[in-house]
């Protein structure tokens, strides 16, 4: 048995060092890879914010006293990643290009179109995804802002669309923060245009 | 019969002939000095005189390795800066770089409680550990900068080291990198950031425990709201 033992270890220690690499690229339950941005070339607006766990559960600490509905939103968060790209001539085609397949893989991920917003330039859309038991796993936004900015949001953890404010504000991400508000708008307006006509633009899940 | 003792040094010190011939025989090789098997050890006063002499001659050389390494950026620093300089082409020069570490600080500390200093100020030399600065200049006109170049290489490098991207921020000539460990603790938090402004790099580099911050960012959270970075 001696004479296995190193063998065994060995064996072990080869099958983690491959196995592990593996799991590391694993993107987490709600995750979504968009790919890597570049800036634009013009000099245009970049903004790339990746806000880790350990970061979010440092903030939610430093909350937890003043503002304990924040915190426990900020608890059940485990990434935050937001990139906003400036739109030019150059990258304008290619960042809608890939909104449009981020969109169709969210589609045909499992993901649920939560609010479809297309009016005049603004084309918003947040998916959520859920798992079996119906608690949410993550939230994607994906908006083209006519001629300025693309934004790409995703939250991975149990967030609403209607915490996405909150959480814009909670860090300053200002894009996070008008995309609630412009979701929280639009449903307002909706609302309104249903009462009038029954002709709703845009669908919005409770 | 009466037996003479022997007085002379002489004397005392040759072994008696059936010594000589027994070591040597053993042994097969020279016969043992007695004198060498009973000397003393060497006394520890001696010793602490080799040390005092050794602090002594080196003490100019650790004054100066110390003074130097105020000026002297750490290697995750010195990444950063490099991976940006080297995406950024034209020739760098250095206008100001100091490297502030936990004895410096905690003379600071020490001496800023003799006075009276506003809270904030305290509650952040209490933090800080360790942190350092550097200020760079572009001599002549800048190219216009491949901010996705500087991104990748100073990503590329930053990771190399455990560091991850948390913000990237560009607009015009503007641009602003921060990086975290891809482990953070509060008790020993650091960060790194890189900002380039026209002509200007500046590198910060700041490591601590951020706790005796917390009241501080806590108190301000009641009158203005949080203050986590605007983006």
């Amino acid at each position: 048995m001696k004479r296995f033992m190193p063998c065994i270890i060995g064996t072990a220690i080869i099958c983690a060092v491959a196995i592990l690499p593996a799991f590391a690229d694993q993107l987490l339950p709600g995750q979504v890879d968009f790919g890597s941005f570049s800036p634009p070339k013009g000099g245009g607006q970049f903004v790339e914010v990746n806000v880790p766990a350990a970061l979010i559960n440092l903030a939610s600490q430093i909350v937890a006293k003043d503002e304990p509905e924040v915190a426990k939103l900020l608890n059940g968060l485990k990434l935050v990643k937001v990139n906003v790209i400036g739109l030019d001539d150059e990258n304008r085609p290619d960042l809608e290009k890939r909104a449009q397949k981020i969109r169709q893989d969210l589609s045909s991920g499992g993901w649920e179109c939560v609010v479809t917003v297309q009016e005049k330039d603004q084309d918003v859309s947040v998916y959520l995804k859920m798992d079996d038991k119906g608690a949410v796993q993550g939230l994607t936004a994906v908006v083209i802002d006519g001629k300025d900015q693309a934004v790409f949001a995703n939250v991975v953890g149990n967030i609403k669309p209607e915490q996405l404010a909150m959480l814009g504000e909670e860090f300053h991400i200002k894009p996070l923060k008008e995309l609630g508000l412009t979701k929280e708008k639009h449903e307002h307006e909706s609302q309104h245009e249903g009462n009038a006509e029954d002709k709703p633009k845009e669908k919005s899940a409770q | 019969m009466e037996r003479v003792l022997p007085t002379t040094l002489a004397a005392c010190s040759a072994p008696p002939p059936q010594w000589v011939a027994q070591a040597a025989g053993t042994h097969g090789g020279a016969p043992p000095v007695l004198g060498a098997a009973t000397s003393p050890r060497p006394s520890p006063v001696i010793r602490l005189w080799h040390f005092v002499l050794l602090l002594f001659l080196f003490l100019p050389v650790l004054c100066a390795i110390g003074i130097a390494s105020y000026f002297h950026l750490s290697s995750s620093t010195q990444a950063l800066r490099g991976a940006v300089m080297e995406s950024v082409p034209g020739q760098w020069h250095k206008r100001f770089a100091i490297n502030v570490g936990y004895m410096t600080l905690s003379l600071a500390r020490f001496g800023s409680s003799f006075f009276n200093l506003p809270p904030e100020a305290k509650a952040g030399l209490q933090s800080l550990d360790h942190g350092e600065v550097g200020v760079y200049q572009l001599d002549g006109p800048m190219p216009p900068p491949d901010y996705s170049l500087i991104l990748r290489t100073a990503d590329k490098s930053m990771r190399r080291r455990g560091w991850e991207r948390i913000v990237g921020v560009t607009q015009g000539s503007q641009f602003v990198a921060v990086y975290a460990p891809s482990i953070v603790r509060l008790k020993n938090m650091s960060c790194c950031v890189a900002v380039l402004d026209d002509h200007d790099l500046v590198v910060v580099s700041a490591r601590g425990d951020i706790s005796p911050l917390f009241d501080i960012a806590q108190r301000h959270l009641h009158d203005h709201g949080p203050f986590i970075g605007n983006f």
